[in-house]
């Protein structure tokens, strides 16, 4: 009965071979996970340097502005950033410090951001509609991703509506300040220009509060 | 580390494990894949063709006995006709004048007629063969070598299906083909707990010594093969030596017989529970015990699967729904490397993914097989899974209720055999 016998070398062998599989894909996955986070940070360091730079792009065309400055590319890598971070976020869970360290910094530039946006629609005339989103992804906001995603749909449909989303829990004096100034008490929560909605807001009433303040829906049409 | 996740790792190493363990044993035993010369003097064979309602199929599973290449004289042939209400009877009388012994005796089961054959066989072996399957010409002559030691008691063929024609067929190739894998694997590691019913070759000491099928089981094959490791004799595998049966053809038929083939699996572990026991070599340490946690394993995986699959697309719908189901510019997806899931569990599971394709490859090698497989072996990965947790948890229910299973009947008009 030669073939019946336990080979315990071969059980041990095979052990070493999977553990050291499991590590190999373990550390490769985590190796990625870490490329993807310095990915998004890189993306952060960019944005920071674009925003400077057009801060600076006013003062330096401080006679006329507003024929030089586009906001809109900016927008665009403050999104990529935003759906980045939430990718990895639902990927490492949100008590991720890394991932939290950089939604701190994300909300800085959001901020830094919506400042610009308010100083272009008031020195320039322009007609953006700035909408703020609190948002919690603990368990204590059931409505926020329905929420969030009604507001992707209003920010697609209507290319004047620039959407800046907080994670509520993040701690910072500059996003305190603004909770405070527009009277956040919790998620969801939606400012629209001036006005406070401590509520969920569904489509049809955020589409009506941004038409309201001029927003226009572009057809499919214009896209194509 | 959420629980999910943690469990989800723990199956994800514990399939790896057996998947490099099986490999590294095919690995290791590359030298004896060669079936053992055959003696001079062959042993006369008898071969039982149990038979109920089989009219659409038996005359050709009687055809590809004939022409077995093995001496006319030292083959017999036993068609044992379980009460058939249709013509089987008939056209199996047809061939008693080219040599065919046919039994009849009323309704009992497979096992009750394979007894009554056991007691007619005058072979030194004996074969059963499904009244569903043919076999290959050379079948017996590449098997009959393994006899050569005295310690075997059974040798299993490669059992395979006739070429698909829908997607359970499919599926169901796949399956055979990762089978005909295994019972390699098995062979080496003295652990083949499952001789199957299509062309396994005993001694007929055996029966003698240890009594006949059991006929108090709905899968006499799983408990002879588990008797024959119970008594510490070993079972082989001729894997070149192919027989083919016809996959079954409904969702419906497929359940029911794997329903009866697990409950029956089931039934038959619990008798010879013993068998879990380090003394019974690879099989009583790791094999059995393997392919019970596999059964948890599949289930963990598939119920965890399905749990995050309906949550998440629940909150899409909710989404969905609250932007009245316009969607049309959301559609428009960037390309990104960034969103490609490089995860850990994801790049294991690409592991697994491959050793799974590499085990089909040389399924198909080792058993000369050359029927085309890349869409049966997609959809295989898509649907097995569920399917097998699907089988086990209604063979548990019938197992626990103490439920009778039925045999899968199928459109017999349906059949067809072909060589591949």
């Amino acid at each position: 009965m030669s073939r019946q016998k336990i080979d315990m070398n071969k059980y041990l062998a095979v052990f070493g071979l999977t553990t050291l599989i499991f590590i190999a894909g373990i550390a490769l996955g985590n190796y990625f996970s870490s490329q993807k986070l310095r990915h998004i940070d890189y993306l952060g360091q960019d944005l920071k340097v674009d925003t400077l730079a057009m801060e600076l792009q006013y003062d330096i065309v401080s006679e006329n502005p507003c024929e030089h400055i586009n906001n809109t590319p900016i927008a665009e890598e403050l999104y990529d950033m935003a759906s980045k971070l939430d990718y990895m976020e639902n990927r490492m869970g949100e008590k991720n410090r890394d991932v939290l360290e950089l939604k701190k910094q994300y909300s800085l530039l959001e901020i830094r951001h919506w400042l610009l946006m308010k100083k272009t629609n008031k020195e320039c005339g322009k007609n953006n509609t700035l909408i703020l989103y609190f948002y919690s992804n603990e368990d204590d906001c059931p409505t926020c991703q329905t929420q969030g995603f009604i507001l992707t749909w209003i920010r697609k449909n209507y290319p004047s509506v620039y959407v800046y989303a907080f994670d509520y829990n993040i701690k910072n004096s500059a996003l305190d300040t603004i909770k405070d100034l527009y009277r956040i008490k919790g998620t969801p929560a939606i400012v629209i220009d001036k006005k406070t909605f401590n509520r969920f807001v569904d489509k049809k009433e955020l589409e009506q509060a941004v038409r309201e303040k001029g927003a226009k829906k572009v057809t499919t049409e214009l896209i194509a | 580390m959420e629980i999910g996740e943690i469990i989800l790792y723990s199956v994800s190493y514990f399939g790896l494990y057996c998947a490099i363990f099986f490999m590294l044993t095919l690995i290791e035993n590359r030298k004896k894949i060669k079936n053992p010369k055959r003696p001079k003097k062959l042993p006369p064979v008898t071969v039982m063709v149990p038979a109920c309602n089989e009219e659409a199929c038996i005359a050709k599973t009687i055809d590809s006995l004939l022409e077995l290449n093995y001496p006319k004289k030292l083959l017999q042939i036993i068609v044992i006709d379980d009460g058939s209400k249709d013509n089987t009877l008939k056209i199996a009388k047809s061939y008693e004048k080219k040599g065919v012994t046919v039994l009849t005796k009323p309704n009992g089961g497979k096992g009750t007629a394979l007894n009554l054959g056991l007691e007619h066989a005058k072979g030194k072996l004996v074969a059963c063969l499904d009244a569903d399957s043919v076999v290959e010409p050379n079948a017996l002559l590449k098997m009959i070598g393994y006899f050569g030691r005295k310690k075997v008691m059974a040798v299993t063929p490669s059992l395979k299906c006739t070429r698909p024609k829908n997607i359970w067929q499919r599926v169901q190739v796949i399956e055979f083909l990762l089978g005909v894998y295994l019972r390699k694997v098995f062979s080496y590691l003295g652990s083949i707990h499952v001789t199957p019913g299509p062309f396994t070759v005993f001694r007929k000491e055996f029966f003698d010594k240890y009594g006949g099928y059991d006929t108090s089981t709905c899968t006499e094959d799983i408990e002879i093969s588990l008797r024959i490791q119970s008594h510490q004799y070993e079972i082989e595998n001729a894997v070149d030596a192919n027989v083919y049966a016809v996959a079954m053809p409904t969702f419906r038929t497929l359940k029911k017989q794997r329903v009866r083939w697990y409950k029956g699996f089931l039934e038959n572990v619990a008798k010879y529970k013993h068998l879990f026991s380090p003394k019974y070599g690879n099989l009583g340490l790791f094999v059995m015990p393997s392919a019970f946690l596999s059964i948890l394993t599949a289930t963990t995986i598939v119920t965890y699967s399905t749990y995050l699959m309906i949550k998440t697309n629940y909150q899409r719908a909710i989404n969905l729904y609250n932007v009245n189901f316009d969607v049309w510019k959301l559609l428009k997806i960037r390309w990104d490397w960034f969103y490609i899931n490089q995860s850990p569990l994801m790049l294991i599971g690409m592991i697994s993914l491959v050793i799974g394709i590499l085990m089909i490859y040389l399924a198909k090698r080792l058993s000369k097989e050359k029927m085309p497989l890349t869409y049966s072996y997609i959809l295989f990965s898509m649907l097995y899974l569920p399917l097998y947790v699907f089988w086990w948890l209604m063979a548990i229910k019938a197992r626990i209720y103490d439920k009778d299973v039925e045999w899968a009947g199928r459109k017999r008009n349906d059949v067809e055999y072909k060589y591949m």
